[in-house]
């Protein structure tokens, strides 16, 4: 009996050594392909264009020097390999992709989803959801729009301080919601959104830079020796004459004003209706819709000084409480009340004031103020005249008006928005001056 | 037909709550969803409520046999021919919930982790780790539910803070969902969901403080409907309705959305490996429970002749729903709705027909 016991114990060791220690389906580290981005482009007949972007791990080790293959691009030089099929299914060019790449493709680390702008407006459903049945793919991944097409985005990537392309991809997309020029976008918030009856999606918007290629273009021509365009203009056009709008940050993706570093940027957000992209919206307009959200981090914000036009004054902003939405029903009718309330410091400041005055720094709270409830007046008009799309989740609060899901569906919230009527009161509070309280200035003399 | 083993207080309540809880890890809050829609929070606070009545008619059933489990007081109570299809009632919830949670598990496993891997292999280990635990005994069994209760309660909490950030908790409203009636009658119909509360009227007979199996029966109740409900309003915040329908496993899925910057993601494999150990316990307490009821039906002195059979007609019976969908609607919508009936009517048919015969066991036990 004793012996038996030890018998029955020894193979029970060892049923469970060989079993549990995963031996049936293991798969060798250095037989898998990392797919780091996942690139879809609308093709012809129902068709999709699917780009892969595939981490080479040698050269990112190496600090991008070795590797590449057929198209070397992303993260470094040669980082990775960016490759593109072309089919009915995504899923099912995996296999495909399987005959010509040595490892096996592996999406476990994948961290962007990159949609063209015509496959966008399309509609993302059928992709989505083809993607997120697949256990390898991540609802955590990030899901971006390419203004043009993903393929180029992806191979126009060039990071210069980050070799490692997944970190790279992350990076681009955490700095820039840091500061609340692009929306959160994850594929899961993309579901919820857009399945819901309350919001719309917002999604990342991607661009490569029109500066970056004109100059990349103009050095060509210098490079080709175009001595009357060196020579005869001086010192006036060695400085790029880049393009600005009214507000800094008031850019979509790809129209930045900017040159030099890594071509591809992250600005603005698409709005979607449904799973179609309706519209975009800039950076600055993303914030304000942050603002609205209640989901707004920090991030700089630049006013006109209240004494010269020429001065500015910038803040560095954040929530100060959640942001109150109140709804309330008169028959069809719908009147949203939005209070957003910021606080912050003076992190810069043109102007030649001090603002151990109280009134001064009152000056400018107000000024602030204005110009984000303009803002967010602004983007309220465009969603309900331009896009019919409730991208601020108002009808999450005016689910609170119905009892049963029956009278939220009969509600149709989406036919109300446009017509509702919303009031914004903005107030900015001013904690801090910086590291100064008066500007320094030049003497008399 | 006690076996020699003695049960503590806290050990009985910690493998209650285990018995009572783990069922979230699989699809659970997906069908409360199905129910409830927007309200699906509400609905196992109501199937928890209806089970606190069922348990103490139980309770007062068993009062009137001093010393006896619920398979002897059934028996007592309704003659050789209700008693036995009692107890057969009560067999086939706990049979069915094995053999449908091995089921759900293995694929919950194979689809979420290991892929390549056969289904027969994952659900043999499974019946494997079942088959050791209940040889073992119910002491076993229930102390190493209270050694690995910090570790249910632990992952549950942190997996519904981590939640924070993806959660909106607007989407709970309209608040009542399809309508307070049909919330109602969903969570009665459905009160099979805490119909594992049985289990302490099964082990009666074994417990060390037996006089006290009503306040941990009330106890058992009152922690695991905390977690239920908590559970599934985070999910019905992360995964709102009409989302939280489409996903087949809510609790991977909840835990892979977690998200706190670079160095805070892909935590999902440390609650993984958790809720494995947690799924053993389970159906080592669920395939016992099942066991121990025909032991005591047939009068064998002990349980462990019974094993390999059961492993056997387990196994195999976990491989005859079609697909998962079909093995979760099984467990949902048919066991732990009719299984409500059975465990919580029966005993009250019982103890009606014990009192108008004037039946009592004079013996304390």
């Amino acid at each position: 009996m004793h012996c038996t016991k030890i018998v029955i114990i020894a193979m029970l060791i060892t049923a469970c050594t060989v079993v549990i220690g995963g031996c049936w389906g293991r798969t060798e580290v250095d037989d898998l392909a990392l797919v780091m981005a996942i690139g879809l482009d609308k093709g012809e007949d129902n068709t999709v264009y699917v780009t892969l972007q595939i981490a080479v791990p040698r050269a990112v080790a190496s600090g991008g020097a070795e590797g590449g293959g057929p198209s070397a691009g992303g993260g470094g030089a040669g980082a990775s390999l960016i490759t593109t099929m072309r089919g009915r299914s995504i899923l099912g060019l995996v296999d495909m992709a399987n005959t010509y790449i040595d490892r096996r493709l592996s999406f476990v680390h994948s961290k962007v989803l990159i949609v063209s702008e015509d496959l966008a407006r399309q509609g993302l459903a059928p992709y989505v959801s083809e993607l997120v049945r697949f256990h390898e793919i991540r609802r955590t991944m990030f899901l971006a729009v390419a203004k043009g097409t993903a393929r180029e985005f992806l191979t126009e990537n060039k990071p210069v301080l980050e070799q490692n392309p997944a970190k790279n991809l992350e990076l681009l997309t955490l700095a820039s919601r840091k500061a609340g020029l692009i929306p959160p976008s994850q594929i899961n918030r993309f579901l919820v959104e857009m399945q819901s009856l309350a919001e719309e999606p917002l999604v990342i918007l991607a661009g490569i830079n029109k500066e970056q290629q004109s100059a990349k273009e103009q050095a060509e021509k210098q490079s080709e020796g175009d001595e009357k365009a060196k020579a005869g203009e001086g010192n006036s056009t060695s400085q790029p004459n880049i393009p600005i709008n009214a507000s800094d940050i008031r850019y979509l993706a790809g129209e930045s004003p900017s040159i030099g570093g890594n071509p591809v940027e992250l600005l603005g957000a698409a709005v979607f209706r449904g799973d179609k992209m309706v519209g975009e919206i800039t950076g600055e307009e993303v914030r304000h819709v942050l603002y609205l959200r209640g989901t707004f981090k920090q991030g700089i914000t630049v006013v006109r000084s209240t004494e010269a036009d020429d001065r500015f004054v910038s803040a560095d902003l954040r929530l100060a409480r959640p942001t109150q939405i109140r709804i309330e029903r008169d028959g069809d009718e719908f009147r949203i009340k939005v209070n957003v309330t910021l606080e912050g410091g003076l992190v810069g400041s043109q102007e030649d004031q001090d603002y151990t005055n109280p009134k001064a720094l009152r000056a400018v709270e107000m000024k602030l103020a204005h110009e984000v409830e303009k803002g967010c007046k602004d983007i309220i008009r465009r969603a309900q005249t331009e896009f019919s799309s409730d991208i601020f989740g108002f009808g999450n609060k005016a689910r609170h008006l119905t009892m049963t899901w029956n009278e939220w569906q009969d509600l149709k919230w989406s036919e109300k928005f446009p017509n509702a009527d919303v009031k914004v009161t903005v107030q900015v509070e001013l904690r801090r001056t910086g590291l100064l309280f008066k500007s320094p200035q030049p003497s008399a003399d | 037909m006690a076996s020699n083993d003695k049960i503590g207080t806290r050990e009985a309540v910690a493998a209650t709550i285990y018995f009572l809880s783990t069922k979230l890890l699989i699809s659970f809050p997906q069908h409360m969803a199905e129910i409830g829609q927007t309200a699906a929070w509400i609905v196992p606070a109501i199937s928890f409520a209806t089970a606190t009545l069922g348990f103490l008619v139980i309770v007062a059933l068993l009062r009137r046999y001093p010393g006896m489990n619920i398979v002897e007081a059934s028996e007592k109570a309704g003659g050789p021919i209700l008693g036995v299809i009692a107890s057969l009632g009560y067999f086939l919830f706990f049979f069915a919930t094995t053999v449908l949670l091995i089921r759900e598990f293995s694929e919950t496993v194979s689809t979420a982790l290991l892929p390549r891997t056969p289904l027969s292999v994952i659900m043999g280990v499974f019946i494997i780790a079942t088959l050791v635990a209940t040889s073992m005994g119910p002491e076993a069994i229930t102390r190493a539910s209270l050694v690995g209760m910090p570790l249910i309660i632990g992952t549950l909490v942190l997996l519904n803070l981590l939640l924070l950030p993806q959660s909106n908790f607007d989407t709970i409203f309209p608040l009542f969902g399809p309508g307070i009636g049909k919330i109602v009658y969903g969570g009665v119909v459905h009160s099979g969901i805490a119909g594992e509360i049985m289990f302490l009227c099964i082990i009666a007979g074994q417990l060390d403080e037996r006089h006290k199996v009503q306040r941990m029966g009330l106890t058992s109740l009152a922690v695991s409907a905390v977690f239920m409900i908590v559970s599934t309003l985070t999910y019905s915040a992360v995964f709102p309705y009409p989302l939280s329908l489409h996903i087949a496993y809510p609790g991977y899925e909840s835990s892979t959305l977690v998200y706190m910057g670079r160095f805070l993601q892909r935590i999902e494999v440390a609650f993984v490996f958790l809720w494995v150990i947690s799924a053993c316990i389970h159906l080592a307490l669920s395939g016992y429970t099942a066991t121990v009821i025909i032991k005591d039906m047939l009068k064998l002195p002990s349980h462990k002749p019974l094993l390999p059979a059961f492993a056997i007609l387990g196994f195999t019976l976990a491989l005859v729903p079609s697909d998962v969908p079909q093995a979760t609607y099984i467990d949902f919508m048919i066991v732990k709705t009719y299984g409500g009936l059975v465990l919580f009517a029966v005993p009250l048919i019982l103890l009606l027909v014990s009192r108008l015969r004037g039946d009592h066991n004079t013996n304390r036990g």
